[in-house]
């Protein structure tokens, strides 16, 4: 390959792309002309170091360039030129316009991070990562290096937070999947498996708690499954911008440098095919990285560092050349602590190995953070410094093996235009009208669905105590193993001041069957669901945050271009409406592979919204299972014909129909209202409708509970004329149960006059689970029944 | 020099994890088995004395409450004996921590630790059924290497 390179300045167009083939880069042929361009300009050949440098800049990964090149959209007969890219015309847009002065600092490093606390003291970083592609190869690792990059993420941003919380989010088939599978596949049981007792083994080790989540399952997940990780941190104000500064000292710290994890941003860039590289995989050692936390943690109380970034796709390329990109760097890979002796420069350079960051270290303080990072036993090595140049300079001893200018490097990567088409389906109005018998019997079905039912053998092998700090857990009720909504954490591990009861709620949207039909609806229900969770734990949602995950197939494919330019519409339209700004996001492409008959197969289009919001005092906080006999139920939120794509819908081979259209003004001013009644101590419990809707819900209430429910349809709004069963299992958004007293009905009718909401029925001593339209009994269900309908199934 | 420490379970201290081997060699198909004897495997790399690697297995490797252990590798009669190891290509987390509790211990630092899942196991069923089984299981090509003695 050297000798490719020597002629690199000469090759033609097809060379260069068989060249960047071999060596896989990732970079399409528009790149390869540019960086070819560049070396003809300053009159030589590039060094392998030097392309395996550019091949991890300009990654997807690294660079998003599907969210940052222009688009060309055809939405049916509308056409649209999107010149700036959906990044800046999209979440950015949205966050600049919200301009919410409580956010501190938003998609420049690497988490977002918003005022946390009274008096300004504290800040909170929050960062949801994916790592799809590695989990697809070797699940366990996959999962356990996702884990330890996002936790990174946080020691990283600003300078550095204490990590408080992990969430974990994940997209499986199903574990009895029958299809036939491609040769090198994995079953996706071995993945559920393997991703699960990878986060757990990584998250438990790091005494981290891992108290929010999510699973949904699909067939379309068999080959790519999507395995979303975040970590929320509390620093102090203080620590939350970094600088680098001129003559200060490169210092690495952490795991040791080896060969594996090479090419890991270059292979999350591209399709997984047969012969995916064994090195790009690797194993996370996770007493390493709780090394590297603790020793971070002294460092940054001690303000010894200017500035730290973790080592994450691209390695010491990505995380020094990120550093070095305003002022230039200069280094020598050979003071590199390794792994193995056999390693080449350009490997050392570009590997993943895990456990290392970056700080940049003012010389008189390298012996107070030498002292330091013995103590923890935590290796370091001092690479190099920062300089004034505007270039990145590696050597390998005396071999200078990288001499590039910050300008081509971080500046020259070429716009492309990409081709985006979206053709609306045709939807219609659903029927669902069963004689009143067989309701029980759906529900029962709706609570067992895959989609619905109890993730508790998941959620038990986390550790979600560690640290003490958690106050509404995900499994919630008298039995402590009813479906929360949301995670309620009281920080107090990292502030230390045990009389501040401030917190915050953590949730999650997420739902790819909605994108199946509209993908702009998906984005709003996302949003939607993911503000409805945290209002049901009493989190004040005036100052909900967002994080945008998008995981998507290939974007050379323009359907499914269209469906992300929808996908990214719909956040900025659901940002703006519930005044809430994306803090961070991340996207993930080229989530498909060949099927075992050789056809392509993408996940279906994905986005996770994470949403927090502040919860002033977390003794206040509010659970989802029903409270006491005699209590009233109230329904707040309009239930429409929206069938389409709903848990009912899918059992019932229900297809085609409008799925949930969300109306966000009106659901946030309801939200408002209930936020109001449970600041005044009105709302006893609150539970979102989601999968199984009307029907589910009350179920999951009243078995977490331990209570029955006597329900009349008579007066639920409703939107036009619905027959029970859609009124039942409909699936639209922005609808909340609340339980309260009877002797606050008129309170509450004040609280939330305006919105649209009615008494449904009281929570009853008996174990029946009542539901009636008029006189006519529709379900009668033993709660007990119905619990162990929704423990029966199988997740794993 | 290498030298092996094989760890195993006191009788009925390991039946948890029999039961998992069993029900995930089962559940793709391999039926009928008779006993399965579960172990780890430490292959250690240096210079150490038998008396050292005593040393090793008795004050670090082996919980002399639930476990006992052997210098050497274990070769029961009448099973067959699957070995899983992490690829040397790939860290192996577990043996780097044991490599420096080695040293920790008072004994000079090995060159290397590598640690491997080992299961012997009997039964009405073929090498080749189990090898299929094994692979579907407890080996990922990907990451592992293993091997299936006996018979």
């Amino acid at each position: 390959m050297e000798r490719k390179l020597k002629d690199f300045t000469s090759l033609s167009a097809s060379a260069l792309c068989a060249l960047q083939g071999n060596c896989g880069w990732s970079l399409c042929e528009a790149e390869m002309l540019a960086a070819q361009k560049y070396f003809k300009t300053i009159g030589r050949a590039p060094t392998q170091a030097e392309m395996e440098t550019v091949a991890q800049t300009w990654s997807e990964h690294c660079k998003h360039k599907t969210f940052n090149d222009p688009i060309s959209f055809q939405n049916g007969n509308k056409k649209e030129l999107i010149k700036e890219g959906l990044f800046k015309s999209t979440v950015y847009k949205a966050t600049k316009k919200l301009n919410k002065k409580w956010c501190l600092s938003v998609f420049k490093d690497n988490a977002g991070v918003i005022e946390f606390g009274k008096d300004k003291k504290w800040a909170l970083a929050f960062k949801a990562e994916t790592h799809n592609h590695p989990c697809a190869v070797e699940p366990y690792g996959g999962a356990e290096t996702g884990v330890g990059g996002v936790v990174r993420d946080i020691l990283g941003v600003g300078l550095g937070a204490k990590p408080v919380v992990n969430t974990d989010i994940f997209c499986f088939a199903p574990p009895n999947y029958s299809k036939k599978l491609p040769p090198a596949a994995l079953h996706p049981k071995r993945i559920i498996n393997g991703v699960i007792d990878g986060v757990r083994d990584y998250g438990n080790r790091l005494g981290i708690p891992t108290a929010a989540g999510a699973v949904w399952y699909d067939d379309d997940f068999a080959l790519n499954p999507l395995v979303f990780v975040g970590t929320i941190g509390i620093m102090p104000t203080w620590a939350v911008h970094k600088k680098v500064y001129p003559g200060d000292l490169v210092v690495a710290i952490g795991g040791r440098t080896g060969r594996d994890g090479l090419h890991g941003a270059t292979f999350s860039s591209a399709v997984i095919e047969d012969a995916s590289e064994v090195s790009a995989v690797q194993i996370g050692h996770a007493i390493n990285e709780k090394k590297v936390l603790d020793a971070m943690m002294k460092l940054q109380a001690k303000k010894l560092y200017r500035a730290v970034t973790d080592c994450g796709a691209g390695g010491f390329s990505s995380a020094i050349g990120e550093l070095g990109s305003e002022c230039g760097v200069n280094i020598d890979l050979k003071k590199a602590i390794l792994k193995e002796s056999k390693i080449q420069p350009w490997e050392i350079w570009v590997s993943e190995s895990q456990e290392r960051m970056i700080l940049c270290v003012p010389p008189k303080n390298l012996k107070a953070v030498e002292k330091i990072l013995k103590a923890e036993d935590c290796e370091y090595a001092v690479l190099g410094k920062f300089t004034k140049t505007n270039k990145l300079e590696v050597y390998f001893g005396k071999d200078k093996i990288v001499d590039l200018d910050n300008y081509f490097l971080h500046g020259g990567v070429p716009k492309i235009v990409r081709r985006a088409i979206w053709q609306t389906p045709k939807l219609k109005a659903s029927k669902l009208n069963l004689p009143a018998k067989k309701y029980g019997e759906l529900l029962q079905k709706c609570l067992a669905n895959l989609n619905a039912c109890s993730r508790e053998a998941i959620i038990r092998q986390y550790d979600h105590e560690v640290q003490g700090g958690t106050v509404v857990k995900p499994l919630q009720g008298i039995k402590h193993d009813g479906p929360g909504d949301a995670s309620v954490i009281w920080p107090v591990s990292a502030t230390g001041n045990q009389k501040d009861f401030n917190g915050f709620a953590v949730s999650h949207g997420i739902n790819p069957e909605i994108g199946k039909s509209d993908p702009y609806q998906m984005a709003l229900n996302c949003c939607d669901e993911a503000v409805r969770n945290l209002l049901c734990v009493g989190a004040d949602i005036n100052k909900t945050a967002f994080l945008d995950n998008f995981c998507w197939g290939s974007p050379e494919n323009p359907k499914l271009m269209g469906a992300l330019v929808l996908t990214a519409k719909g956040c900025y339209d659901g940002a703006l409406a519930y005044g809430a700004p994306f803090i961070s996001g991340k996207d993930s492409f080229y989530n498909q592979s060949k099927d075992a008959a050789g056809k392509d197969l993408p996940v279906p289009s994905t986005i996770l919204i994470s949403a927090t919001a502040p919860v002033y005092d977390v003794r206040r906080a509010i659970t989802m299972d029903l409270k006491e006999a005699g209590n009233d139920l109230y329904i707040v939120g309009l239930t429409k014909d929206e069938l389409g794509r709903s848990t009912a819908a899918q059992i019932l081979g229900i297809k085609d129909t409008f799925v949930p259209v969300v109306d966000a003004k009106s659901a946030l001013a309801a939200y408002k209202k209930i936020y109001g009644a449970m600041q005044k101590g009105l709302i006893k419990t609150a539970h979102d409708l989601s999968q199984g809707g009307l029907a589910g819900a009350l179920a999951e209430m009243a078995f977490s509970g331990g209570l029955g429910a006597e329900i009349n349809l008579n007066a639920l709004p409703c939107k036009g004329k619905l027959s029970d069963g859609q009124k039942l299992f409909s699936e639209s958004a922005s609808r909340i149960i609340l339980e309260a007293s009877p002797k606050d009905a008129a309170a509450i009718s004040k609280a939330l006059k305006g919105s649209v909401f009615v008494k449904i029925g009281k929570v009853s001593e008996g174990k029946k689970l009542v539901v009636k339209y008029g006189k006519k009994e529709i379900i009668a269900q033993d709660i007990n029944k119905l619990k162990k309908s929704w423990q029966s199934t199988a997740v794993m | 020099m290498e030298s092996f420490v094989e760890v195993f379970y006191k009788k009925n201290y390991g039946d948890r994890k029999i039961i998992r081997i069993k029900n995930r060699l089962a559940s793709v198909g391999l039926k009928n088995i008779k006993e399965i004897i579960p172990s780890t495997i430490y292959k250690i790399s240096g210079d150490y004395s038998a008396a050292q690697i005593k040393k090793i297995a008795q004050n670090l490797l082996t919980d002399p409450v639930l476990e006992t252990n052997q210098i050497g590798l274990s070769k029961p009669k009448d099973f067959y004996k699957v070995e899983v190891w992490i690829r040397d290509s790939s860290t192996d987390v577990v043996g780097e921590s044991v490599k420096y509790a080695v040293a920790a211990l008072g004994e000079s630092l090995p060159l290397g630790v590598r640690v491997g899942n080992s299961f012997a196991i009997k039964g009405s069923f073929t090498k080749p059924q189990l090898e299929a089984a094994v692979k579907k299981t407890f080996v990922n090509e990907v990451v592992n290497k293993f091997t299936i003695e006996g018979f």
